[in-house]
């Protein structure tokens, strides 16, 4: 693929900088494509099973597309016996998609995660945009403040397209 | 041995230093159960099967470094220390154990009564082992939902059965290093955390991916998560006799584990603690032996009547073969006669062959086929050296820090050496050099890859020495106390100057020098090669140069060194140990020594012939000139291994009288007057020599093909009726004779070669074998070796208008020789039906053929049609032709010019002509 070439040259013939080089090829296409994989294990001078070894392995990388707006729903025990269940209920029906899948306009992902180490402020769900650094977590979450989150973000994405016309 | 003072359960024992926990408890006695531990791969300490208790002193090993209830320690993966005491057995460890093999059990679909593995499942084992009730498990289990992966012509997978201990994994990375099998996933069960499995390739089935079919993953899996595909439903493992051979295909001589039953070969596996193969074979060896039950196997003799074959009984057809033959000689001359031996059959017989031909017919025109290997690394390494075989053994390797490889494709030609090689490259840090004008697939692992211009290597290996002495980096004090006539080669070299030589094999510079000073400064470096050196009509003066840069750089006579010919087929070394040549009795003593001949005509009862014989492509030009007018050839297949063919076809068509004795009708035996049905090396008893100069047994497992006969029978039975009766009653005996007469096998005897077999020279009854040659002198009469300074000479046929591209001829993985024991094995044919030629894709565009296109390719000689392979491993203006499919016979195309010294034909270089066709 021409846009890795770059991306992934400094790693050129290097089996050991695997992981390194996967999240090159993550970070400029969002998530891990077959061609990318591919590309990655010709680059380092692996197999492609080998490659893919490592991406399935490692929850950090992802295989399929990803929206603009990551969910991420904590299913861990102390938020599970706080109604996180429920939360994640009502996402899927609000967004319209369930765990793991992302909605055809690309703009939500949700997914689950097991414990995210804030059980003080359980049930936790945590909100990342694509490419921006940082995330925000949200504690002490309801049904309301789940359907909250998601009208907020869209409200978000409309404002940011009128101002990019 | 350095022996580490241990205790395990009570009981003292000294184990192994370095040995883990578990290897001192197995080595001793102690059977600490175990799943992914296996003796060949690294250990991973994943299933924690092997889990222990362990004392220093006063402390326990673990974590806390207080008594353990649940923390045990992995015996496969900790190393015994002096004072450790070790609980490998008692209530608490076996409950843990229980408990893991609850869980695995849980996820395993245990259909024992139709499972291939049922009775040599590890799992099963332990199952039983430790009570467990699968019916009645603490953990209820999924659905067995995996498909079962039938895709590979060879191998079975069902993920269902997997353990997921990662046997194959290491398997497939550390001993075939084909790295197709891989883990995938970690525990989870959505798509963000998937379900932790075993994958072949991109997660594909596996036979679309790069698997070599070589089944180490079998041989490895404690399960029957993998097992071979052709042999299922035909026995259960305790219904089989286990038989110990030697395999019949490469040079290699891999230890066979056969496993028989009714009088039928079944499968095969590696013996785990096989000399050189340790465990490992290839594709050929543990898939393609079902030719042995062929249903186009000989079984009668045949007689040609008005052009056909009639089937006829053993007296009626050596009655004819010896009225005719003794016709000829009476004739015509004892020399009228000739015989060509056979590198697929014993030493015994071949042993027994040459006999015949000097004694009944009374002339050396007896040869064989490594005439067309590797006459030219017997002629050089025997001039050099004063022995013409490998120098030191195939396992040495691994005390080597840089191998030069040239001239052998070795992953296909020598398979289990060439993952030997990939393995000591990737886990040893073995430094790797590959000069060859193809990409083959070790250029992967070289540090440096030469590519020559075919035929051209005596100038490469004149400019390599050229850097090493200007740079001072050859050995002073090996070549001033036992080499001669260094300074010859000095000043012959001087004037091969990287520049020079670079515009004689393509070979830049830099590189040139790279690879000298890396070769050089090895603390041992070892050369092999194989046809790549000796297929040409300067093969002697290649094998000779290589041997002058092993001795410049001191690279002999240590382990880890070495200049090594690969030998191609199972007993072509042993074939020539044997004097199936024109100019030698067993043990390379010369016929025209008349000291050597008088012992032979003594030991022998008859007159020997002073005079040398002819040679494989002597006899054949004879015989198109009428001189020959007899031959009688054993296990070959001239009209396809031989240079030429159409002159071939013609000089065996001129022939008076010709017998042919094989296993199958061969392009040859269809020519024959008379057919003698021979046996393969499963149907009888007898012995090889492999490539390392390791005498081997082969052993007698199913029962002769109908009214088919042992090759060595055969020959007893002819020279009685030849009027010169060889007597012998067992190949045993005949080895106490080759003993009695060849001072290298004089301690070889059938009782001394059950365990690891004798690696000649082995003198005397209690000679222990020779693991490398050459230790303090060389086997020259003077004890020196010799240098020889030699030009370059290019090869006999250059591309020229007419014909502008060059072809070469060789190996592949998945067929052997002529083809006629591999093409009939179903898996090999599976795998690989049809011949190709390879071909540059740039050299594709400007024929505007595409892959699988079929071509016409011509050279002065001849003419094939093929299908293309367009690949980048030939390069531009090169084109490579395996030469194992009678219907693309590749020596339709090739030349017979001769190397002037060991006469062998120049099968590496030829001019062709490629056309769309
Ligand atoms: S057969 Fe050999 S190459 Fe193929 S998957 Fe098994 S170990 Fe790997
Ligand atoms: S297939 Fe066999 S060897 Fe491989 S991980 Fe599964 S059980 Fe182990
Ligand atoms: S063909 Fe050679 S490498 Fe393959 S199993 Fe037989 S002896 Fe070993
Ligand atoms: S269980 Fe949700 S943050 Fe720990
Ligand atoms: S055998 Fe030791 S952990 Fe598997």
């Amino acid at each position: 693929m021409k846009e890795l070439e770059e991306a992934l040259s400094t790693f050129k013939g290097n089996p050991h900088m695997t992981i390194p080089a996967l999240q090159a090829a993550q970070g400029k296409l969002g998530y891990l494509s077959r061609e990318a994989i591919g590309d990655v294990a010709q680059t380092l001078g692996i197999t492609t099973g080998e490659a893919y070894g490592v991406v399935t392995f490692y929850s950090q990388f992802r295989l399929k597309p990803v929206g603009k707006n990551i969910i991420t729903v904590c299913r861990g025990t102390a938020c599970h016996t706080m109604g996180s269940l429920g939360i994640l209920k009502e996402l899927e029906k609000t967004m319209g998609i369930h765990a793991g899948e992302t909605d055809e306009k690309q703009e939500f992902t949700l997914q689950t995660i097991a414990c995210f180490g804030a059980c003080a402020r359980a049930p936790v769900t945590v909100t990342e945009e694509l490419g921006i650094p940082g995330r925000k977590v949200h504690g002490y979450m309801t049904k309301m403040k789940a359907r909250d989150l998601v009208d907020g973000l869209k409200e978000k994405m409309t404002e940011e397209a009128a101002e990019a016309k | 041995m350095e022996a580490v003072n241990i205790v395990i359960d009570g009981k003292n024992i000294k184990a192994r230093k370095g040995s883990t926990i578990l290897e001192a408890a197995l080595e001793n006695g102690i059977d600490i159960p175990h799943l992914c531990y296996h003796q060949h791969l690294t250990s991973a300490g994943v299933c924690r099967m092997c889990g222990v208790k362990v004392k220093i002193g006063d402390r326990w090993l673990n974590k806390t470094g207080h008594a353990p209830n649940t923390m045990h320690v992995s015996a496969c993966t900790t190393e015994v220390g002096e004072g450790m005491e070790i609980v490998s057995d008692d209530e608490e460890l076996n409950r843990s154990r229980k408990l893991i093999l609850e869980f695995l059990l849980a996820q395993h679909k245990h259909d024992c009564m139709v499972c291939e593995s049922n009775g040599v499942c590890e799992l099963q084992k332990y199952i039983y082992q430790f009570g467990i009730d699968p019916k009645n498990l603490r953990f209820p289990g999924p659905e067995y939902t995996e498909t079962v992966d039938e895709s590979s012509e060879v191998i079975i997978r069902d993920a269902n059965k997997c353990i997921c201990c990662g046997r194959c994994v290491r398997a497939c990375h550390e001993v075939s290093v084909q790295k197709v099998l891989n883990f995938y996933g970690r525990g989870g069960v959505d798509d963000s955390l998937p379900k932790i499995g075993i994958i072949a390739g991109f997660d594909q089935p596996l036979g679309e991916t790069d698997c070599a079919s070589c089944g180490a993953c079998i041989q490895v899996c404690p399960t029957g998560a993998l097992t071979e595909k052709l042999s299922r439903f035909q026995g259960r493992s305790w219904e089989f006799k286990k038989v110990q051979t030697t395999c019949p295909y490469c040079g290699v001589g891999c230890q066979l584990e056969l496993s028989i039953k009714d009088g039928k070969l079944v499968k095969a596996s590696a013996v785990e603690d096989g000399p050189d193969n340790q465990g490992n074979i290839c594709v050929k060896g543990r898939f393609g032996l079902d030719y042995v039950h062929h249903k186009d196997r000989l079984t009668t003799p045949l007689i040609k009547r008005n052009g056909k074959f009639e089937e006829a009984t053993w007296d009626q057809a050596l009655d004819l073969v010896s009225s005719k033959f003794r016709d000829i000689k009476e004739k015509y001359g004892s020399d009228a006669l000739a015989g060509l031996s056979s590198a697929k059959c014993s030493n015994e017989e071949n042993y027994l062959f040459q006999k015949l031909i000097r004694t009944c017919f009374g002339t050396n025109n007896v040869d064989h086929c490594a005439r067309l290997c590797h006459a030219s690394t017997v002629a050089g390494l025997a001039r050099a050296f004063g022995s013409g075989a490998m120098t030191n053994s195939i396992r040495d390797f691994e005390n080597a820090d840089v191998v030069l490889i040239t001239g052998s494709n070795t992953t296909e030609g020598h398979p289990v050496i060439g993952a030997h090689l990939k393995h000591l490259v990737t886990c040893n840090g073995l430094k790797l050099i590959v000069v060859d004008p193809r990409e083959i697939e070790l250029v992967k692992y070289a540090d440096i890859w030469l590519r020559q211009k075919n035929g051209t290597d005596v100038a490469w290996i004149n400019g390599m020495m050229n850097v090493i002495i200007n740079e001072g980096l050859y050995d002073k004090e090996f070549v001033e106390s036992r080499v001669e006539d260094f300074d010859k080669l000095e000043n012959m070299v001087a004037k091969y100057t990287p520049q020079k030589v670079a515009s004689i094999t393509g070979i830049p510079a830099e590189k040139l020098v790279a690879a000298a000073r890396l070769y050089a400064k090895a603390e041992s470096g070892s050369i092999i090669f194989a046809m790549g050196i000796t297929q040409h009509t300067t093969g002697t003066d290649n094998v000779l140069s290589l041997a002058n840069l092993a001795m410049l750089t001191g690279n002999l006579g240590r382990e880890g060194t070495g200049v090594n010919p690969l030998r191609g087929q199972s007993n072509v070394q042993g074939a020539c140990d044997m004097g199936a040549l024109p100019n030698v009795y067993p043990g390379y003593q010369k016929v025209d020594d008349a000291r050597t001949r008088e012992k032979f005509q003594k030991a022998w009862s008859a007159e020997l012939p002073s005079q040398p014989g002819l040679t494989v492509v002597e006899i054949m030009n004879a015989a198109g000139k009428g001189d020959v007018k007899g031959l009688y050839i054993m296990g070959e297949n001239p009209m396809l291994s031989d240079p030429n063919l159409n002159h071939v076809e013609q000089a065996i068509k001129n022939l008076d009288f010709l017998v042919v004795q094989d296993v199958f009708l061969t392009e040859t035996a269809q020519m024959a007057d008379v057919v003698l049905p021979g046996a393969t090396s499963f149907e009888k008893d007898g012995t090889f020599t492999n490539t390392g100069r390791r005498v081997q047994r082969f052993r007698k497992a199913v029962p002769l093909a109908g009214d088919s006969k042992e090759d060595w029978d055969i020959l007893c039975n002819l020279s009685r009726k030849m009027g010169h009766a060889i007597d012998c009653s067992s190949p045993a005996g005949v080895m106490e004779e080759i003993a009695s007469l060849t001072p290298s096998y004089g301690g070889v005897h059938y009782d001394r070669l059950d365990g690891d077999g004798l690696q000649w020279p082995c003198p005397t009854r209690d000679h222990p074998g020779t693991p490398y040659l050459h230790k303090d002198k060389f086997a020259r009469p003077n004890g020196k070796g010799l240098m020889t300074a030699i030009e370059y000479r290019p090869p006999a046929e250059l591309p020229d208008k007419e014909y502008p591209m060059v072809l070469s001829t060789g190996r592949l993985l998945q067929h052997f020789h002529t083809g006629s024991l591999s093409r009939r094995s179903m898996a090999l044919d599976r795998i690989v039906k049809e011949g190709y030629l390879e071909l540059n894709p740039t050299d594709a565009a400007r024929l505007q053929v595409a892959d699988s296109g079929w071509l016409k390719v011509s050279s002065r000689r001849g003419d094939i049609q093929v299908k293309a392979k367009v690949t980048d491993r030939v390069a531009e203006g090169s084109v490579f032709l395996p030469f194992h499919f009678a219907e693309a016979a590749a020596n339709r195309l090739t030349n017979d010019a001769l190397d002037p010294v060991a006469k062998i034909p120049e099968f590496k270089v030829s001019a062709v002509k490629v056309e769309k066709a």
